[in-house]
């Protein structure tokens, strides 16, 4: 005859699988696919929540400016973006190993994002809202440095 | 294997396209007789600007795959083919200090050079002649013969207050990133890529000497790796190359060799010319970054990459027990990183700390044992020296700052990999028993062999070697 299972057992076997198709579902159909778009732009929401700017406008930096992105960025981006219905709360990424490596990932996203849109051309005036022109890249555009006087 | 016709050898035959190779033949074409015939050999491709920003890459030759490098925490970082570092370089062309000549009999550690910076101010003056370089006015620290050719580029609000705290101490860095146009470049806009610079403001050889390189004297031979010189006696007579899969000789009367300090000496070893110091003492500076988070205090106003030059830890009696530091000030909005908080965007610096090393036989250059056909680097580690100076940073640049309205400081606890500068490999000096080459850059032995490059320094300071192995070149011309 098969041994009963406690109810303790059973809430942990519940948990774990649950957590464990979460980190499946999140791999096969974010990070496989170096997808990082949910957690960038939930870093600009919430790093940059004091600026007027329509998730349209993040959105689409979002898509362009991954597509830059190295593997390395790619993987730091996929897998953070698993803890973001927990981001906007709380600084979750300071208890995880990788908080260091985020936190550069959060400070590149928020500078790309700052050259790439109107803010800083229309005089950082905050009470305008802010558009995303075009994905910063000095290569491309060779004068873009929006501060430089020469 | 095909050969150079009987009668048809070269006068003089050139190794590499880079600085030093290059330089040289800017002055040594201006005494050369009309009918001189000249071979210069390069390794790579002539890969154009437009290529290299089209593919962001300085190469179309990958340099890791030119030698082996057992150690994953160092690099040797250089770029292959015409114009060679020329066009990776970010155009930082500091002189180095007249301390850094006597290390040795100012402080008693490392070595002294052969030349003091007397020797050489003339061909310092040459050089940044040549490279068009901005600079500052009061340059107390390495005296100037004559001014700048061009005008300081415009510091940053930071910049300027330490500026104000250190007068002769910080001050614009002298550049080879123009701050008014030449014939050939353009104005530098800070643009911060200047590996690849996209409006081509920085000197390179592609865009200021390459009419060289046309001269009816000179013939030059892309895709042609040297694999060795021929000696006879005390003379080299003739070089080995493949082109094109074919291993080709050429005769000549002078050789040059202006690799870089990784192949210099490896061409040296398989030529069969062993030296107790040939390939030993491979070093470059030690390098780490700082972020400076500052209150109320904007930065980036700056008109280049690199604004200030910070010389408040470099030269002094502390050169006896730890190493000199040189502090470089960046003005680019990517690489400094803007601020998310509200107001603060731009209320940062980020700043670069350059230490010298005292370079040992520990390190060294050879040929490998798994492919004798490739170079291979052994890194065991930077000097104690530099290693005590690295780990006083914090103390001293908290002490350093007050001037500054200073929120945090954050030292990046990594070691940068490489500056892109090697060093120390073919070493000068007036005794043939402790140095390859001597003061003139010419072989010990070989007399009518050059080794040119920063393989020749015996110490390394903390200043970017460029402009000093550009004006050892053009100063060795005026000794052949």
């Amino acid at each position: 005859m098969a041994e009963k299972i406690s109810r303790r057992k059973f809430v942990i076997i519940t948990l774990f699988s649950g957590v464990s198709l979460y980190v499946a579902g999140w791999w096969a159909f974010k990070v496989r696919k170096g997808d990082a778009s949910d957690i960038i732009i939930s870093i600009i929401r919430k790093k940059l929540g004091y600026m007027k700017i329509d998730k349209s406008e993040v959105k689409r930096f979002a898509g362009d400016f991954q597509k830059t992105f190295s593997n390395k960025q790619r993987l730091i981006g996929g897998w953070a973006g698993m803890l973001r219905p927990f981001y906007s709360l709380l600084d979750i990424h300071k208890i995880t190993p990788f908080s260091d490596k985020f936190k550069n990932f959060e400070e590149y996203a928020v500078t790309t994002f700052l050259l790439s849109c109107d803010f800083f051309r229309n005089g950082a005036d905050l009470s305008r809202e802010v558009k995303y022109t075009v994905l910063y890249d000095p290569y491309e555009i060779g004068c873009e440095n929006p501060f430089a006087n020469y | 294997m095909s050969s150079q016709p009987p009668g048809k050898g070269f006068d003089l035959i050139v190794v590499g396209t880079g600085f030093s190779s290059s330089f040289f033949l800017y002055s040594y074409l201006k005494k050369a007789k009309k009918n001189e015939r000249i071979l210069v050999l390069e390794r790579g491709k002539y890969d154009s600007l437009d290529w290299q920003l089209e593919n962001k890459s300085s190469a179309s030759l990958d340099f890791s795959k030119l030698f082996i490098n057992r150690n994953r925490d160092k690099g040797w970082y250089f770029a292959p083919g015409y114009g060679g570092g020329s066009k990776i370089w970010w155009g930082c062309t500091p002189r180095m200090l007249p301390n850094d000549f006597k290390l040795k009999s100012r402080y008693g550690v490392g070595k002294d050079w052969p030349i003091s910076y007397d020797d050489i101010e003339e061909y310092y003056c040459r050089a940044e002649e040549i490279m068009a370089v901005s600079g500052p006015d009061n340059t107390a620290l390495f005296p100037r013969s004559r001014p700048y050719p061009q005008p300081p580029h415009l510091l940053s609000d930071p910049d300027k207050i330490l500026q104000e705290a250190y007068p002769d101490r910080y001050f614009p860095q002298p550049c080879a990133r123009a701050r008014e146009g030449t014939k050939n470049r353009n104005i530098c806009c800070a643009a911060g890529v200047c590996d690849i610079c996209p409006v081509d403001a920085k000197f390179t050889i592609l865009n200021e000497l390459d009419y060289i390189y046309r001269d009816p004297r000179i013939t030059l031979s892309l895709q042609s790796e040297v694999k060795n010189l021929n000696v006879n006696g005390d003379s080299a007579v003739s070089v080995e190359y493949m082109k094109n899969g074919v291993s080709e000789k050429a005769r000549g009367e002078l050789f040059i060799l202006g690799a870089n300090s990784i192949f210099n000496p490896f061409i040296l070893l398989k030529s069969g010319l062993d030296h107790p110091m040939l390939g030993k003492n491979l070093n470059e500076q030690v390098s780490k970054n700082a972020r400076v988070e500052l209150d109320g205090v904007d930065n980036l106003q700056g008109s280049t990459s690199i604004t200030g030059h910070g010389y408040m830890l470099y030269d002094g009696d502390h050169r006896s027990d730890y190493a000199a530091c040189l502090i470089e000030s960046y003005n680019v909005p990517h690489i400094n990183g803007l601020r998310a908080e509200k107001g603060k965007w731009r209320q940062r610096m980020y700043l670069k700390f350059i230490f010298e090393d005292i370079p040992s036989p520990q390190n060294y250059v050879k040929i490998s044992d798994e492919n004798p056909e490739l170079p291979e680097t052994v890194y065991i580690d930077f000097s104690d020296y530099t290693r005590r100076s690295v780990e006083k940073l914090p103390e001293r640049l908290n002490e350093l700052l007050k001037p500054l309205p200073v929120e945090d400081i954050i030292i990046s606890d990594i070691i940068n990999i490489t500056d892109g500068h090697i060093m120390g490999t073919a070493v000068m000096g007036d005794d043939p028993e402790t140095s390859v080459v001597d003061r003139y850059l010419k072989h010990h032995r070989i007399r009518n062999l050059l080794v040119l490059g920063s393989g020749s320094y015996p110490t390394c300071a903390p200043a970017n070697p460029a402009l000093t192995l550009s004006a050892l070149a053009l100063w060795a011309v005026d000794h052949l």
